[in-house]
């Protein structure tokens, strides 16, 4: 049994805290603004590193380093890749494979229904991005580190996030702020990483899977880690005021 | 077409950030406003004479724990102003015999066995149990609950303002250890209850009659004559609520009146249960959202709430529908904007998806509970997310069916012979408990 007054208190929230957390969100508005350009140069050349560790060949065209080359658009990064033409026996394999393994989710009955559904969702994307394959043929657009394949975007959010509901929890500063830089240096990393895996995955299979890699798992895997990162933080600030229930839990 | 379908995908993203906004709005007032605790005045000061209404189908595993529970409530029982009535609707096992055996050991316990009828429902068992009822304040528990021996004197306390006709107390998994399902539905039930119910509360806004662990005035629900609850719908709390606050009265949430519950134990049982609330809940949608928004007894804010509580089932299959539209886009004529459009999508759906409270809310609730430990289950919730969607999608397509073919027909006959009759075929169909079976399992049984 939990305190019977549970229902009726509420939290002394931490302004100062608050305040602090709302400076550092506009700062990261306004930095990846600003510094877009340079975000996205040490961006790109990260992804580069990890090509070349790869094995992955591949040009990369910085602002005012063209080459010769002039950038596909604009004054971006610029990732150059020979694209994997999908044949058709690969894509009727790919789309066989697809619904045989939806086939078999539906069949084994051991599977919880929401691990059967987010299965088939992620198979169902894997048969758009085919869709997406057989027709728009040509390579993909977005091969610039930009607003869309750097992460950048969730900078902002991760820390408007958590700023709103971590920040003004009765807990230590320490503890929130590691959390909050924690999270935002895991997203750079993240972010450099799948779009590192999207680049191996033009080059090895083709146009689906790129953009299967590059806005899937970006959509949905930003959320985990953040709630991940809430989870770690909130687990932190819950038993540091209740102590004597660390040693019980 | 293109731009039909980008307009139909911003408007599905303003409804969607709409309700991200109210649930913040929610966490921040629960957690850090000063919270409306005028009913905790009056307890053990206002004890009204209470009836509390039993319905029972096949209960013979929980049966006794609620009837004991009930037995040892802390309330005044003289003069019959503690009164049990324990309705068993047809049950063919052997909740007859323990409702007779507690009805022949305490006085204020009455048995009502129900044999007869075409509707064989739960809102027609409670309808079956109210006749029966001689006391102002009626009160309603499922017969998996567990009530503390201060639930019902908490519960009645908010009776004391004369514009309060309804009531509802707090619900907590009483198996919340038994599978990885009642843990997360744990999660649920404190966001839901601790956070989402409460700050209403405390916003003067819409806090809603769950069906139990909660009651009614016996005027207010005399004013539909013997018929109290309505015996076909699927969501007779909602309905409920809804009148009420559309004839100008008031539901009160009470947080301090906690009550366990047996919670569902798979996810398959839980997609069911889900599925036929949401059916329910969406009939409410279709029945009450003019009458809502266009209410002279609510205030605007308490519009605003009222009609988004009654979308809130109707957001997984507008999720669907943007999910379509965002594939179609990606696959013929994208904007340059399209790709983003839909990452924001999934994003902000995350949070906002069906009856589910934002991972903001489960981590306030969690820490104003002061378990820490739950909160590392939050990551999970997103195959959970996803089930809802679908089967939310699958009970809005259903209840409008329904809702067009069924309920229609079944209104225009009724008002053609004036009585609650169906036809031998919709009988089959519509006129039987939709319930789960309850195991008796609990930690603290």
């Amino acid at each position: 049994m939990m305190n019977p007054m549970r229902g009726s208190w509420s939290l002394q929230a931490q302004k100062a805290h608050l305040v602090l957390g709302s400076v550092i969100t506009a700062a990261t508005i306004l930095l990846p603004v600003i510094f877009r350009q340079q975000y996205w140069a040490v961006h790109a050349v990260f992804v580069s590193s990890i090509l070349r560790l790869a094995k992955i060949p591949h040009s990369l065209l910085l602002p005012g380093s063209t080459d010769g080359i002039e950038p596909v658009r604009g004054a971006n990064p610029t990732f150059l890749v020979d694209i994997a033409g999908l044949s058709d026996t690969a894509i009727v394999a790919i789309v066989a494979v697809a619904i045989l393994a939806m086939l078999v989710i539906v069949l084994i009955p051991r599977f919880s229904p929401p691990f059967k559904i987010v299965l088939f969702f992620f198979l169902a994307l894997v048969l758009v991005n085919v869709a997406y394959e057989v027709l728009h043929h040509g390579p993909p657009m977005p091969l610039q580190v930009d607003w869309l394949t750097s992460g950048i975007v969730i900078i902002p959010l991760i820390t408007l996030m958590l700023n709103f509901t971590l920040f003004p929890i009765p807990g230590g500063l320490l503890t929130k702020l590691a959390g909050l830089f924690g999270c935002l240096v895991f997203s750079f990393a993240w972010s450099t990483l799948r779009f590192s895996l999207a680049l191996a995955s033009l080059f090895h299979l083709g146009t689906a899977s790129y953009m299967f890699l590059e806005y899937v798992p970006g959509a949905f895997l930003d959320f985990v880690y953040v709630l991940l990162f809430y989870s770690l933080v909130m687990y932190q600030l819950t038993t540091a005021r209740s102590p004597q229930r660390r040693a019980s839990i | 077409m293109s731009l039909l379908v980008d307009v139909a995908m911003l408007v599905i993203v303003f409804i969607i950030f709409a309700y991200a906004i109210r649930h913040y709005r929610f966490y921040w007032n629960r957690t850090f406003a000063i919270q409306e605790q005028s009913s905790l005045d009056f307890v053990d000061a206002y004890t009204p004479a209470v009836s509390i209404v039993l319905p029972m189908k096949n209960e013979e595993k929980v049966a006794s724990r609620l009837l004991d529970a009930l037995v040892k409530i802390d309330y005044p029982k003289e003069n019959g102003r503690y009164e049990i009535i324990a309705v068993d609707d047809h049950s063919t096992d052997k909740t007859p015999e323990i409702v007779d055996n507690y009805a022949a050991r305490y006085g204020f316990i009455k048995a009502v066995h129900r044999s007869g009828g075409s509707v064989l429902t739960k809102p027609a068992a409670l309808n079956a149990g109210l006749t029966f009822v001689n006391n102002e304040i009626v009160l309603f528990f499922d017969a998996d609950y567990v009530p503390p021996r201060d639930c019902v004197k908490r519960l009645v306390a908010p009776f004391a303002n004369p514009l309060v006709v309804g009531v509802m107390g707090r619900v907590i998994p009483i198996n919340s250890g038994e599978t990885i399902v009642t843990r997360i539905l744990d999660l649920e039930r404190a966001a839901a209850y601790q956070v989402d119910q409460e700050a209403r509360q405390n916003l003067a806004l819409i806090p809603q009659f769950g069906g139990t662990v909660g009651g009614f005035r016996r005027a207010f629900l005399s004013e539909r004559g013997h018929s109290h609850f309505d015996p076909y719908h699927f969501a007779e709390d909602t309905d409920m609520t809804y009148r009420a606050y559309l004839s100008g009265w008031r539901v009160s949430y009470v947080n301090t009146a906690e009550c366990y519950e047996e919670v569902v134990a798979k996810a398959q049982q839980r997609g069911v249960q889900v599925r036929r609330w949401a059916i329910g809940h969406n009939y409410c949608l279709f029945d009450y959202l003019l009458r809502t928004a266009t209410s002279r007894f609510l205030p605007f804010w308490r519009k605003l709430d009222g009609v988004m509580l009654l979308g809130v089932y109707a957001m997984p299959f507008l999720q669907m529908v943007g999910w379509i539209l965002g594939i179609y886009s990606y696959l013929f004529q994208p904007p340059f904007w399209s790709p983003l459009l839909f990452a924001l999508f999934l994003t902000l759906a995350y949070n906002v998806v069906g009856n589910l409270a934002l991972f903001s809310e489960i981590g306030s609730a969690c820490y104003l509970d002061r378990r820490s430990r739950s909160i590392w289950l939050l990551p999970l919730m997103l195959p959970i997310v996803l089930y809802y969607v679908i089967v939310g999608t699958r009970a809005f397509i259903d209840s409008i069916i329904g809702h067009l073919f069924v309920r229609r027909k079944r209104r225009k006959e009724a008002s053609e012979s004036q009585e609650n009759t169906l036809s031998s075929n919709e009988k089959q169909v519509r006129t039987e408990w939709r319930k789960t079976q309850h195991s008796g399992n609990s930690e603290h049984s």
